[in-house]
């Protein structure tokens, strides 16, 4: 992470006001919140890397692998920090991370004969982050504190989703356990989600919630396939990702109610008292606490491309060098472990920014069917 | 010889190194040291305090905005108490109705943490004041600005003592940031607010009319005093400081119709709440701090800074046969209902009841709807049959569509009846109020008679009964105060300050009755403050 100039100051921002009823403007100066930090330290890393290039059977296997071990110190990150030391976030050098990880990229030229010929190219990455050291190191923690305000964890990775497990919902049968059991101080109703107790009070309280996951996936991977027979090639590009968590906005059904006029997705399986669901609550249901999660794996055809091109013969006839036409379908379909009706598996959103929510108002990646002519004079 | 010349060089260049040429001085954007360092920075930073208050209520953003509550922050310290219900409009809303909100909740978090901001400015102002080394104009600068500044740490300190009980009480900036907060006892951070106040009203300007409207006097200090001296249990105090403000000569109640409207129809009740009519500009000498509001002007606000108006003002023009008009009010979005106990708390002669400070009645003006248009509603057979009619009736209650309020909020502009912003100014301290505090102080302390004279006064404008003093005690008192400061108070405070939040909730509200729970009294600790308080895990508020 870098730092940029007079990070290290702490900068006001405009907050104006006016007096009066002939209003006098009143020009003023606010701290928002943010904080110089004096005593930041450059981030420093150190890493192995081993790698291995190769070209096998004349030319018909060729690829390379890498493997490295990386780690992290004075790792530079927007801490949160409590809002009460008169602001919330801080650049600091907050601990160490180790990443261990796998690049490999295999090229295999399957058949290659005049007319026809198949290429297969896959490119995968493995990789593995974790915690190793925190601040505010101590006897019984000489690693330093888990940081639940930030979702850090020593041993977890850098990026993780802490919160409530949903095991199931509860059903109007229920009644007894539901008056023996407190959620957040009241007793749960028919409808609301069963949350994991992981400490076996009896109770959930916000001592329960666990690491769901990392938001980061450990495999990425990308397969491409090309045919050509004679002047006719197809190529089929698919991507993957594995390992990865995603949140279910979707399914949060706080705003969903028959009298309230909005709008909710069709065929979700909510919980009523006549379809005792055990995968979705109640619609109108509010936890202000409770986040919905899915494991976010996918495979993605993600560009099918064919083409003709058209042979010599016919393009000198008609003056031009060459001639290609192509049909081409990206994002054809997604094959994925993510619960239905996550629309968003992507790390970035429509303007670039890197998001891990599976919001309900982004739009999915739209596909697209393209025709074109490829004309070269 | 040239080696010489060269050592020489070296060590010019090494010593102008720890020269103040390398400190960092940046042009391009305020600096907090840089700023306050003079007078006029000072009252930058203290108009920036000003605007950071006034986006207590702030929703949605924008330009310019610190700090948001997101939807119905104003609506949740006064729905689900014994005054009013609230809408199923909002989802953010109906979980302070049922008392099922958690620590996880957003406008929860979101309180403290405008407090908290607050403070942190105050501080920064208070503590740069006392450097040796800022330029002040005139020799009573100093003073002025610690005052203000030790106002608005006690304005804030009040909201979170009254939400959360203990609270941390921290005076400076953290220079090295803490995770090890402790939650300082309620009653120390008390007194640190006194001790503000005390000093604010040492050094804030005496003559209101020498101020602009908007800026702090020594009086809305001691208003606030005499608030804070009650929850301190300092009723002495709070009887002195209130009549300090009602004898101060300044400020008397309003008994004639005055201002914009005066000449339309209405009482000198509606005429406290029209636009243009709050400031002693504007001939009011009732009001002794008003937070300042512009339409579309620089340093006025946006479109979010205040729902007030989307709070109070029905959303009538849901209904078919409606449309928005300035007449009814604007574009509200009705999230607060008043109870049934509060709609049937005043005598008939009590201007406070008439129907130009309570619309009891709405006529269809959609001339596009002309079946109904011009009828009144409720009574044009919008329904085939009385049960239908009920459900009808009741439903658009519920939705905050159309019920009988307080018109205190209504706002309009006419070229723009679609605006959702609430440009008016609005009263944080009125003297009708000072009355009340004096009322409750002299309660306490058993001085019934001066109890009934404070209560006196603010009935005696209101054109209705007097009370005698064998009627007041502390639950007449909060009727009167549900009487005259609808909407203006924050409920859920007075409540809390008279231990009555829960018995009076169970009695006049049926939508929270069933659900407020003695816990409630006090909001949990937001949850992400105990999650980034890593070196002192605090157990939340009991019950949560």
């Amino acid at each position: 992470m870098a730092v940029t100039a007079y990070q290290t100051k702490t900068k006001l921002v405009q907050n104006d006001y006016i007096y009066g009823n002939a209003p006098i403007f009143a020009g003023g100066l606010s701290a928002n919140f943010s904080m110089g930090n004096p005593n930041l330290r450059w981030e420093t890393t150190t890493s192995l890397n081993v790698g291995l290039d190769f070209n096998l059977f004349n030319n018909r296997l060729s690829g390379n692998v890498d493997g490295y071990i990386s780690n992290t110190k004075d790792l530079l990150m927007s801490r949160t920090v409590p809002v009460m030391n008169g602001y919330t976030n801080i650049l600091d050098n907050v601990g160490a991370t180790r990443n261990k990880g796998i690049d490999i990229t295999l090229t295999s030229n399957n058949i290659v004969q005049n007319d026809f010929e198949w290429s297969t190219t896959l490119v995968l990455g493995g990789n593995w982050s974790e915690i190793v050291k925190l601040k505010d190191a101590n006897e019984q923690n000489p690693k330093g504190m888990d940081d639940p305000g930030n979702a850090w964890f020593i041993g977890k990775p850098v990026r993780v989703y802490y919160n409530y497990k949903m095991t199931g919902v509860w059903q109007s049968d229920e009644t007894e356990a539901m008056a023996n059991t407190l959620y957040f101080g009241k007793n749960p109703q028919p409808g609301d989600p069963k949350l994991q107790d992981t400490n076996g009070d009896g109770n959930i309280t916000a001592d329960d919630r666990v690491v769901i996951g990392t938001r980061n996936p450990v495999w990425m991977t990308g397969l491409t396939n090309n045919f050509r027979y004679r002047n006719v090639s197809l190529s089929i590009f698919l991507n993957g990702s594995f390992g990865a968590w995603r949140e279910n906005e979707t399914v949060k059904f706080e705003r969903m109610l028959f009298d309230k006029n909005t709008n909710y997705i069709k065929g979700i399986n909510y919980w009523t008292p006549e379809n005792p669901s055990n995968e979705y609550t109640r619609l109108g249901y509010v936890n202000n606490a409770v986040n919905y999660f899915t494991k976010g794996d996918y495979v993605r055809i993600q560009d099918v491309n064919l083409s003709y091109q058209f042979p010599e013969s016919i393009t000198q006839k008609i003056g031009i060098q060459g001639l290609r036409t192509y049909f081409n379908i990206q994002n054809l379909y997604t094959f994925s472990t993510a619960k239905k009706f996550t629309t968003n598996l992507e790390y970035r959103n429509s303007s670039g920014v890197e998001t891990y929510s599976l919001d309900a108002s982004i739009y999915p990646s739209q596909r697209a069917y393209i025709v074109g002519v490829n004309l070269t004079f | 010889m040239k080696k010489i010349i060269y050592i020489y060089l070296l060590i010019a260049v090494f010593f102008s190194a720890c020269a103040d040429f390398l400190e960092e001085r940046p042009q391009n954007f305020e600096d907090a040291n840089e700023t306050l360092s003079t007078t006029r920075g000072f009252q930058a930073f203290l108009n920036g305090l000003h605007s950071y208050q006034r986006d207590e209520f702030q929703t949605w953003g924008g330009d310019q905005v610190i700090v948001t509550q997101t939807a119905t922050p104003y609506e949740i310290l006064i729905g689900g108490t014994d005054v009013a219900a609230v809408s199923t409009r909002d989802n953010t809303l109906p979980i302070f109705e049922t008392y099922t909100f958690n620590a996880s909740t957003g406008l929860i978090s979101n309180r403290w943490r405008w407090a908290y901001g607050l403070i942190a400015n105050a501080n920064m102002m208070y503590d740069a004041a006392d450097n040796e080394s800022v330029n002040w104009d005139t020799a009573t600068d100093k003073d002025y600005f610690k005052a203000n500044a030790a106002f608005f740490r006690a304005y804030a300190y009040r909201y979170l003592v009254y939400l959360y009980g203990d609270v941390p009480l921290v005076l400076h900036v953290q220079a090295q940031y803490r995770t090890d907060f402790e939650r300082t006892p309620k009653t120390e951070v008390i007194n640190q607010m006194v001790d503000d106040l005390e000093l604010a009203a040492k050094y804030l300007p005496e003559d209101p009319s020498k101020v602009e409207d908007g800026q702090l006097t020594k009086w809305a200090a001691l208003h606030l005093l005499s608030e804070i001296s009650l929850l301190a249990g300092n009723n002495e105090r709070a009887k002195t400081a209130a009549l300090e403000v009602i004898n101060s000569g300044h400020y008397q109640l309003m008994e004639n119709r005055f201002g914009t409207q005066r000449d339309r129809n209405g009482d000198v009740f509606s005429d406290l709440f029209k636009d243009k009519n709050f400031n002693r500009e504007g001939g009011n000498l009732e009001s002794i701090w008003v937070i300042q509001a512009e339409y579309q002007t620089n340093g006025g606000g946006n479109r979010y800074t205040d729902w007030t108006r989307r709070a109070f003002v029905p959303g009538y023009y849901n209904v078919n046969g409606f449309m928005i008009s300035v007449e009814y009010g604007g574009r509200g979005l009705g999230q607060v209902i008043p109870t049934d106990w509060w709609l049937g708390l005043y005598e008939n002669d009590d201007i406070r009841n008439s129907e130009y400070n309570i619309r009891r009645t709405w006529i269809y003006n959609n001339p596009n709807v002309p079946e109904l248009y011009g009828k009144v509603y409720g009574q044009a057979n919008e329904r085939p049959n009385a049960e239908e009619m009920e459900n009808f009736l009741k439903s658009n209650r519920k939705a905050g569509n159309i019920f009988p309020t307080t018109t205190k909020f209504e706002f309009g502009i006419e070229n723009d009846p679609t605006y959702e912003g609430n440009d008016k100014d609005k009263y944080r301290m009125r003297l009708a109020e000072t009355y009340l505090l004096l009322a409750e102080a002299c309660i306490n302390l058993g001085e019934l008679d001066n109890a009934a004279d404070a209560v006196n006064a603010v009935r005696a404008r209101a054109n209705t009964t007097l009370v005698s003093p064998s009627e007041v005690n502390i639950d007449y008192l909060l009727d009167e105060r549900a009487r005259e400061l609808f909407g203006e108070e924050f409920r859920r405070f007075t409540l809390v300050r008279t231990g009555k939040l829960v018995e009076r909730t169970k009695k006049y509200n049926p939508e929270s009755a069933n659900h407020i729970k003695d816990h409630n009294v006090l909001w949990p600790i937001p949850q992400n403050v105990i999650d980034s308080n890593t070196g002192n895990k605090w157990s939340n508020n009991p019950g949560y």
